[in-house]
């Protein structure tokens, strides 16, 4: 994960218009990727894109360079997409688990892939994707989502082991075909 | 090396955390394994296109968030800023956190004492509202609308409503926003949200944050169209409690009556029960749109048609406390604590008179339009219950095919407003239930065979062989398992590596801990949904609307450190403990065992209560 350069940052807490731009710009492809991810819904996950940077503006002056600015500004992708998924009612959670007919060779797998990340409880699907999509490590992921460091890597593995599991069952369809 | 510590070996492996001892272990293990070594592969693909995924045009949010600041530096009084609670960003995540949960919370264990007729109101009154749908066929309303605190420079915003339904699934809402704006640079809150069977659609501005306001929202408003929409979707929800609110009442304690009064010239009873139980009625209101947020332990006072329960007045009043000026503070809020920052009142109200229903509108050329995947036919795949609740007439069927998707096949069943739906798929490949039931569910007996309920008994799954199944709907628990136990499948026990195979009942529970407690005369929450694993017992208790905790007991002598700074110390049933705002949990050792309640809407002094209420269970 890029990091920005400290003037950069410190300029952006001065309130210099352009540093905090060239941030937002920095990041905004990877926030909105997270947050597609996080809540599987484009366009919600577009406006809170917007809403993290609003939200990181009004909160800079509280930045204190005691962790990476990218990890602090996931947190803050965190938060509004976990308000957004708290809206949501307990019965309007992720996809169900899909099942491929086809291989995982082409871009039509990833796509199924993708839904079958989105169909993981948000715990895992997170923190996978916050170590495996955005390329964290253990540490800054728990620092991000306010867990230890040994749950982060539960948790991933967990993910890991129910895509896995799911590849198996789409790779042995295909076998049979 | 066993395997399953070999594949979290690949997994920290994948992640530059193994040290080299553990390497080593590990290469000699995947070079005598081909399953570890498949799975190894597996996980190598898995990162592959996870991180090589194509992201098809990402949004470019700079300019519109610049326009916003700049807009908010140019429009932004001092006063403002000064009225503004500073917020750090771990406190904002702890706030997120502690409404993540969403299942949890908001009892109304200290009820007001109530008086001799209002005693008879209220014990009748849930089951009256669930009963009530079944006779509710039309509903053709007016209401105003009025909303304080949304912004500090609008204190007040005012809408006129209307609302057109016809069972079971054509409705019509629409807000229109009559608020006098500061300036033209505010963009109206008007919304519209119709349903029609398989089509559903709806408009309004975008949910800018409230200190992005005015600017940030674009005066187009957005406009989604949902096309093959499956017989009560949940991706695509008919807000039915703006009709009779039947899941905010749904396994409801009596309410605390407050009065009657006559609302349009009709007679009403009137009840108070917290913004978390009244959740799916005020929810119901902003299917689009900016309406603000209410706090979960916020009261509201509904008034209800004595005869039909149609909600035709409510209001939302502030509740107070330290942490309910923080959330209020993290949102842009100002409330005074016993302010009304909502308040509904019907002004023409014809109920069950379906010849004032109009047709519904078309939405709007060049909205944005998905399909859900949802074709009508015979959906044979899917049996009938035989035991169908009275009246209930069978309604829309069909399959849902999506790319990618399993095929499923959908029947329902509706009289009213109530509606039933039975839902199967062939070659389910989940490793959980079929159904979305949540990560907790409940074991009940279907004759022979076994169901699984979710935690608030509205869903009810099913694994038989070669098909699996999920029963839905508004109707009481004990007809969902009635209905679910006349199908003619032969239900199994779901497979030991299935997500909810820790699934226990209360006797797991006392086997796996020596001193096991629950709550005593616990009233508005269900049954409790049971999870044994590695000696750690799983409680999750649901109840109307979002109100729901989780009572979690583990072996063990001490609390581990607190992650959040935040944390109070309190005594919890004569022993020290700890309160965690954030978390809405408290914690505390007894007997040899570890205990929390966590809840994302009750205050501490509730889960207080639910504490002192727990007993050992014989």
């Amino acid at each position: 994960m890029d990091e920005p350069h400290p003037a950069a940052v410190r300029a952006a807490i001065c309130g210099d218009a352009a540093a905090f731009e060239e941030l937002v710009r920095l990041y905004q492809a990877q926030v909105f990727r997270f947050l597609c991810h996080l809540v599987a819904d484009r366009s919600v996950a577009e406006d809170l894109t917007q809403e993290t940077f609003l939200r990181a503006h009004q909160q800079m002056e509280s930045f204190r360079f005691q962790s990476k600015f990218s990890t602090w500004i996931f947190q803050i992708a965190r938060n509004a997409g976990i308000d957004t998924l708290r809206r949501r009612t307990r019965r309007h959670r992720a996809l169900e688990l899909v099942r491929p007919a086809s291989s995982t060779a082409g871009p039509e797998a990833r796509s199924e892939l993708t839904a079958a990340l989105a169909s993981l409880p948000r715990k895992l699907r997170e923190a996978l994707v916050v170590v495996e999509v955005l390329g964290f490590t253990y540490r800054e992921a728990g620092e991000m989502l306010s867990v230890p460091e040994g749950t982060v890597k539960s948790r991933v593995f967990h993910a890991r082991e129910r895509l896995a599991e799911w590849m198996a069952d789409v790779e042995d369809d295909a076998d049979e075909m | 090396m066993r395997c399953e510590r070999a594949r979290e070996a690949v997994s920290a492996s994948a992640d530059a955390d193994l040290v080299d001892a553990d390497a080593v272990r590990l290469d000699r293990h995947l070079s005598s394994c081909a399953a570890c070594r498949s799975f190894a592969g597996r996980i190598e693909r898995i990162r592959h296109h996870l991180r090589f995924e194509a992201v098809d045009e990402v949004p470019d949010v700079a300019p519109i968030v610049l326009a916003s600041l700049r807009g908010q530096g140019r429009d932004r009084a001092p006063a403002r800023s000064s009225r503004r609670v500073p917020i750090s960003p771990p406190r904002l995540a702890r706030i997120a956190a502690a409404f993540l949960a969403g299942l949890l919370v908001g009892a109304l264990l200290a009820r007001g004492s109530l008086d001799g007729p209002d005693v008879a109101v209220a014990a009748g009154l849930p089951d009256r509202v669930v009963a009530a749908q079944a006779d509710l066929d039309a509903l053709s309303t007016s209401f105003s609308l009025v909303e304080r605190g949304w912004h500090p420079d609008v204190p007040e915003r005012r809408f006129r409503a209307t609302l057109r339904y016809r069972s079971p699934e054509s409705l019509h809402l629409h807000l229109r926003d009559e608020t006098q704006y500061p300036s033209n640079a505010w963009v109206r809150n008007d919304v519209a949200l119709v349903v029609n069977e398989d089509e559903w659609w709806t408009s309004g501005p975008r949910n800018c944050p409230v200190e992005a306001q005015p600017t940030c929202t674009p005066e187009t408003p957005r406009t989604r169209v949902v096309e093959g929409r499956e017989p009560f979707a949940d991706a695509t929800p008919i807000p039915l409690d703006l009709v009779v609110p039947v899941r905010s009442f749904t396994l409801s304690a009596p309410p605390e009556v407050i009065g009657d009064r006559v609302v349009d010239g009709r007679e009403t009873v009137g009840v108070a029960v917290t913004a978390a139980q009244a959740a799916p009625l005020l929810d119901a209101l902003r299917p689009a749109g900016n309406l603000r947020d209410f706090h979960p332990a916020d009261r509201v006072e509904l008034w209800l048609e004595r005869e039909t329960l149609v909600p035709l007045a409510f209001r939302v009043i502030a509740a107070g406390g330290s942490d309910r000026s923080r959330w209020a503070a993290s949102r842009g809020y100002v409330d005074e604590p016993g302010t009304a920052v909502l308040e509904v009142e019907a002004t023409s109200v014809a109920i069950n008179r379906p010849d004032r229903a109009e047709a519904l509108p078309d939405p709007p050329d060049g909205a944005t339009r998905a399909n859900a995947g949802f074709r009508p036919g015979p959906a044979d795949a899917t049996p009938t219950p035989r035991d169908l609740p009275p009246g209930f007439v069978p309604y829309r069927s069909g399959s849902v095919v999506t790319a990618g998707g399993p095929r499923v096949d959908v029947r329902s069943w509706t009289d009213g407003r109530a509606w039933l739906t039975v839902r199967s798929t062939r070659g389910w490949a989940g490793n959980r239930l079929f159904g979305d039931l949540g990560p907790l569910v409940r074991p009940v007996a279907l004759g022979d065979g076994i169901g699984y309920l979710s935690e608030d008994g509205s869903r009810l799954g099913i694994h038989a062989e070669a098909v699996d199944l999920v029963l839905s709907g508004t109707i009481p628990e004990q007809t969902l398992v009635a209905a679910a136990a006349s199908l003619d499948v032969t239900s199994l026990s779901i497979p030991p590596d299935w997500a909810e195979a820790g699934t226990g009942t209360f006797a797991d529970a006392r086997r796996a801990l020596d001193r096991l407690l629950t709550p005593r005369e616990l009233e508005g929450f269900g049954d409790p949904a049971v999870r044994v694993r590695d000696g750690e017992v799983t409680m999750a208790f649901a109840g109307p609307g979002s109100r729901g905790f989780l009572l979690i007991q583990t072996p063990g002598s001490a609390l581990t450190p607190p992650l959040e700074p935040d944390v109070r110390e309190l005594r919890v049933r004569d022993v020290p403990g700890r309160f965690s705002p954030s978390r809405g949990e408290i914690e505390w050792v007894e007997t040899n065992t570890t205990i929390s309640i966590t809840s994302a809407t009750l205050t501490a002094e509730e889960l207080l209560a639910i504490a002192r209420s727990l007993e050992a269970s014989p």
